[in-house]
């Protein structure tokens, strides 16, 4: 016995584990009263990289996991109807929605009042759904196995749907939407999957699609009949997809790059914005701030070749440190401070509303004058200490309020533990009302948002304007500034919120567009429909 | 002295709740280029009758295979009694696939391309009311390269197995690990490995073959646990045959009968691990 190579072979590890589960017969005794059920809204996230010809989760694994949809004996005789659409945020934030066909343009708005916003531009926002969608409908199958033990019974040319038998007995569904019969012990596993063609840039060119961030939802409803028109539909799940599609190094500023296995990000920052309102409602003692933001994300196309692309073509964090000021008559006395924002998604305009946040120190004094600053300093450093003070909130509230939250509704947030959890585009509704249960229910949804990563967001190396002319992050103290000045007045009797007298507002920005004690109000945005 | 070369450790849950997704790695040692890895898994089921069902797969309506009409859908026919049993698996293009048990074999990848059939996840369920089906996972091991100068690839090549579990030994009648390798300086394929070599299948099973038990229930008496079993076994008898590809897989086989049902009760679990070593027993 030698010892040559024993250090060489001490070096090996632990490298691999399998888990295998077993379920046994009493899986199929439990009976349930609705019908179908699904098992996962676990968030799907890939990253394309057509430059190095590779793809895949953030860990590098060319996986995306099924979803199983269960318990069916109810709902034998039905049909399960399964779509990828493609989704998007509307541009007053109600939520996110989900296009099955692909024919959503978005909404034709104004914004009024703003000295540094400009106009409202549709296009730009309709083109980059448009290629969403194009590039979820050519580069994603869905397919489908049977799990528990019955065929799969399907028509296999529907009219919004092409269903393809493979050998192995799965189904390959291509289309806007595809039904297939359910039968008692049907257990589907659902799953996308990606075409490798769709990392080939010349495909992607004919296609039309740019590099950008993508949203799709993964939705499978329960339908009395397989025709696309009826009415009884229940909704069983819905599982969101974040696609980023990696630009060439050439065309836009990366983040470094550590090999096939690490995705790379944007590293240049375009959102721009104004201050579009501050609601302040007060109950004896209690006193529950909220301020909306009018954020813009689009920059200017750059090309490389036939290659276009934007930096507003991704996702970006839009966080600040707000601090509420006493004016006295010599100096400002500090209320209270937070972090506060939202994440923007790309090449869209719109109104990101600021959580409710509760003042620490009571209700403000009405005729008292006080003064907001909001600052934001560097994209990742602001939402890095944002959720770590959401997170300490959240579980404060667990702690307290645990009767009232529920149990069955912390797990799905658990995940915070992980950092690198984002809230939804739409703000997070609010944190802090006497019926806490509700409110956490809120922000949960409220992360129906998007992205579980260590990695994201990169950090941002550069400022952006609509022009690309560009600052260095961490040459100036911010990136953007507000000065908000304001009387606390009576309650408006139809909102229930205070009046706000003597509003001035000022703006310091490196992207241009700044302003002095603009007393006209806020910037507001007015849609069509 | 006991070298660790590799170890892939193998975790069974068998109860009510299954996962879906189970992640499994592959093992890599980009220094000796071994790799283990699953690369395929197969199920059957000893049947009491052969009653079948047949379904057309566009309407869900029954069928006879023997009078299919162009018009009707595909006719496809199954055993009523398995239904259930089957594994799932992920394989290394990211595709869910699934195998349903029949009294044949069926399996993920073919006999004669096992190396190629990476899995990156597994997951058993077992729903038979009658017992009787019969699984196996297939793990393969690619040796080592020879090194230059003093080989250092060569010597004594052990795989280590491991196993523990609850209740479900009510269920089953025996695991075996079973295992085939093609060696060095044996056979067609003598040389060392080397990152583009394939394995000879004829010498898979010719160089070096071996079957050992690790769990026998013997009657009804017999614990409903089964207690820690360890093997170590050699994958090579004299140095110079040093393994090019080894293929390793574990067998469970349920006991089988009308009158035997799943414990329902029983929280029952099982724990495994499987290495590969260089080194001496």
């Amino acid at each position: 016995m030698t010892n040559i190579g024993g250090s060489f072979k001490n070096e090996l590890r632990i490298l691999g584990h399998l888990l295998l589960l077993i379920g046994s017969l009493t899986m199929w005794n439990s009976a349930h009263a609705s019908g179908c059920v699904v098992d996962s809204d676990e968030k799907i996230q890939i990253q394309i990289s057509p430059a190095t010809q590779s793809w895949g989760d953030y860990s590098g694994n060319q996986l995306i996991p099924s979803t199983l949809v269960d318990k069916c004996e109810k709902d034998s005789g039905r049909f399960l109807m399964i779509s990828l659409g493609s989704a998007f945020w509307d541009t007053t934030n109600t939520g996110l929605n989900t296009s099955i066909f692909g024919d959503h343009a978005a909404r034709n708005c104004r914004i009024n009042n703003s000295q540094n916003l400009g106009e409202f531009k549709r296009d730009p926002a309709t083109e980059s759904l448009q290629r969403q969608y194009k590039f979820i409908r050519s580069c994603f199958d869905v397919r489908v196995v049977d799990v528990g033990g019955e065929p799969l019974i399907a028509k296999e040319n529907q009219e919004f749907c092409q269903i393809k038998r493979e050998d192995d007995g799965a189904l390959t569904l291509s289309g806007d939407m595809c039904f297939l019969k359910i039968r008692a012990r049907n257990k589907f596993a659902v799953q996308p999957v990606f075409k490798r063609k769709c990392l080939d840039p010349a495909y992607l060119q004919e296609l039309g699609v740019e590099p950008q961030d993508m949203y799709a939802k993964l939705n499978t409803l329960v339908a009395g009949d397989d025709t696309g028109n009826s009415e009884d539909l229940t909704h069983i799940g819905s599982r969101l997809l974040h696609l980023n599609i990696a630009p060439s190094s050439k065309l836009l500023n990366l983040t470094e790059d550590f090999g096939l296995m690490t995705p790379r990000f944007v590293t240049d920052y375009s959102v721009d914005s104004d201050i579009a309102g501050i609601e302040l409602k007060q109950q004896s003692d209690l006193a529950e701030l909220q301020l909306k933001f009018l954020v813009s994300n689009l920059a200017q196309k750059k090309c490389a070749g036939a290659q276009c692309a934007s930096i507003s073509n991704y996702t970006q964090p839009f966080f600040g440190q707000i601090e509420l000021y006493n004016l006295g008559k010599n100096r400002q006395t500090l209320v209270d401070e937070w972090w506060d924002g939202g994440l923007v998604p790309p090449n869209w305009q719109g109104l990101v509303p600021g959580m409710k946040f509760r003042l620490s120190e009571g209700s403000l004094r009405e005729g008292g004058r006080y003064r907001l600053i909001v600052t934001f300093q560097n994209p990742t450093d602001d939402y890095a200490i944002f959720l770590s003070g959401f997170k300490q909130m959240l579980l404060a509230m667990y702690d307290t309020e645990e009767a009232q939250v529920g149990i069955d509704i912390f797990p799905n947030i658990s995940s915070l533990s992980n950092l690198g959890n984002l809230p939804s585009f739409g703000g997070l509704g609010s944190l802090v009302r006497h019926n806490q249960g509700v409110a956490l229910g809120e922000v949960v949804r409220g992360l129906d948002g998007i992205i579980q990563s260590q990695i994201w967001p990169p950090y941002y190396e550069r400022v952006c304007n609509d022009q690309i002319s560009c600052t260095k992050v961490g040459n100036k103290k911010f990136h953007q500034k507000f000065i908000i000045d304001f009387v606390v007045g009576g309650v408006d009797m139809e909102t229930g919120a205070q009046i706000l007298r003597d509003v001035s507002i000022s703006k310091r920005s490196v992207l241009g567009g700044n302003y002095d004690n603009k007393t006209s109000g806020f910037a507001s945005l007015t849609c069509e429909r | 002295m006991k070298q660790v070369a590799f170890i892939i450790v193998l975790i069974w849950g068998l109860g009510a709740t299954a996962t879906t997704g189970s992640v499994l790695g592959s093992a890599l040692n980009p220094a000796t280029g071994e790799e283990l890895y699953a690369c395929n898994a197969r199920i059957r089921s000893q049947s009491a009758t052969t009653e079948q069902i047949c379904v057309d797969l566009r309407t869900g309506g029954t069928c006879d295979p023997a009078r299919v009409s162009p018009t009707d859908g595909p006719c496809q026919c199954y055993a009523k009694e398995m239904i259930g049993n089957q594994i799932v698996a992920t394989g290394g293009d990211g595709k869910i696939r699934a195998i349903h048990s029949t009294s044949q074999w069926q399996q993920f990848t073919a006999s004669d391309s096992l190396f190629s059939g990476r899995l990156n996840s597994l997951e058993a369920e077992l729903g038979s009311e009658i017992l009787g089906a019969e699984y196996g996972l297939t793990y393969c091991y690619k040796g080592p390269f020879a090194t230059e100068g003093i080989d250092r690839s060569l010597g004594q090549y052990l795989v280590d197995f491991t196993l523990q579990g609850s209740a479900y030994a009510v269920a089953l009648d025996s695991v075996n690990i079973k295992y085939a390798c093609d060696l060095r300086n044996r056979g067609q394929s003598a040389a060392a490995r080397k990152p583009t070599s394939n394995p000879n299948y004829d010498d898979l099973y010719a160089d070096f073959q071996r079957e050992e038990n690790i769990y026998r229930r013997v009657d009804d008496k017999s614990p409903r646990e089964i207690g820690y079993q360890q093997v170590r076994l050699s994958l090579n008898q004299v140095a110079h045959e040093v393994p090019r590809f080894c293929v390793i897989e574990v067998r469970f086989k349920e006991r089988s009968g009308k009158d035997l049902k799943r414990d329902k009760s029983g929280a029952t679990s099982f724990q495994g691990s499987l290495a590969v070593y260089q080194g001496s027993l």
